[in-house]
């Protein structure tokens, strides 16, 4: 099994490093600009990993504790919770559904694909600071919408490739709404309390 | 684990009775070590990482500080390993990678030349560290959920994952090497008597 993949005992640290990096910085691209032909879809996916969606994830749970002030390590930990154990679920209702898609490569496309919520999240902050509350609270809730939008946009594409079975798609993508849905109201529900 | 793990206790622990200030002992371990550096960051990582989730409670009450500052060094120390000393101190390295079929396989990477044999220094320290470390967060899980700290659980959680992962990784590759090792023995022994045989 050996003789078809090339040894890396022996690669530099460096280019194990440069590799990593270069990994993570091409899935965003993906996340951000989702046109991809499903064989390289399905290449990136094959590798995973959780770095994407641990920073992702992270800052997002530092971004809205820090914006709840009071009981910050409640919301911390919870959203923190929402997203891993979100994501293992919508997973698993995937798997279930008989799609060709494994644990850990699930959870890595639905980290990293939260990655538009977080970017919505800072416009947030962007918007609190230099508006006025009241058009503040209408652009923070046009642009979290949108970029929703652009996360499921992201996942359906993914999805797409996991070659579920015809009539249960929408069955596998209808929590994957869910779950953004309810990432998006915790960015909106936080900036709201704020004011 | 290991049988070249165990052997060197005695020959270790000969040299070094005068010894007894451990910085001198640890300048030792250093000094046998092939890859000092992967060795120190075999280490490193964990032990900072503990200490961290112990201490770093202290100087800051931010808790958000802290538990970020705990989850990035567990996760520094997980690629590390993975990726860098585990190959550099016992050349060994594990893939886990996903199948069309949406399954999981394991893959194996281990040196191919059979008269390797890593440094005793180098391998004794890993495989402490590799067992030691969900030990560690086993038992300070077990404090945060008799504390009823919920929320630093989370953090628990992750780091018991993330090192038992690692763990069991590194057993499955070292046993699967073990067995290649072996059967390419036994190739050897078979073509040298089948070639006697002819002879």
């Amino acid at each position: 099994m050996d003789t078809t993949e090339e040894s890396t005992l022996d690669e530099p640290v460096w280019s194990t490093i440069k590799r990593d990096l270069g990994l993570i910085g091409r899935r965003l691209k993906l996340v951000i600009l989702p046109k991809v032909t499903a064989v390289e879809m399905q290449a990136e996916l094959r590798d995973w990993d959780l770095w994407g969606p641990l920073f992702i994830c992270m800052t997002l749970a530092t971004v809205l504790s820090v914006e709840a002030s009071e009981d910050a390590s409640l919301i911390f930990s919870l959203v923190f919770l929402i997203i891993w154990c979100g994501s293992f679920v919508v997973t698993l209702n995937a798997q279930l559904l008989g799609g060709a898609v494994s644990f850990f490569m699930g959870v890595c496309l639905l980290g990293y694909c939260v990655f538009p919520l977080l970017v919505g999240a800072f416009f947030c902050i962007f918007w609190t600071a230099v508006l006025p509350t009241g058009v503040a609270v209408v652009l923070r809730f046009v642009t979290v919408v949108l970029l929703l939008i652009w996360s499921i946009m992201a996942v359906t594409a993914f999805f797409a490739d996991v070659k579920l079975p015809e009539g249960r798609k929408l069955l596998a993508v209808y929590p994957v709404f869910l779950f953004y849905s309810g990432i998006a109201w915790m960015i909106l529900v936080g900036f709201q309390e704020h004011k | 684990m290991n049988e070249e793990t165990t052997l060197p206790v005695s020959t270790f622990q000969v040299e070094e009775p005068e010894n007894n200030s451990s910085s001198l002992a640890v300048a030792q371990l250093f000094s046998r070590s092939s890859h000092p550096m992967a060795l120190f960051f075999q280490v490193a990582f964990k032990l900072v990482s503990i200490l961290v989730y112990l201490l770093l409670g202290l100087f800051t009450s931010s808790f958000i500080i802290q538990f970020v500052i705990t989850v990035t060094l567990v996760s520094f120390d997980f690629w590390t390993v993975k990726n860098i000393t585990g190959r550099l101190l016992v050349g060994l390295r594990w893939w886990n990678e996903v199948q069309d079929d949406g399954s999981t396989r394991w893959r194996f990477e281990s040196k191919e030349d059979p008269t390797y044999k890593p440094n005793k220094v180098d391998s004794r320290v890993f495989w402490w560290s590799m067992y030691l470390s969900p030990l560690i967060w086993i038992v300070l899980g077990i404090v945060c959920i008799l504390k009823f700290h919920i929320t630093w659980l989370v953090a628990v959680i992750i780091a018991l994952t993330l090192s038992g992962t690692n763990l069991v990784g590194f057993l499955k590759c070292d046993r699967e090497s073990k067995h290649r090792l072996s059967a390419f023995v036994n190739s050897q022994s078979m073509f040298r008597s089948v070639t006697k045989l002819f002879m």
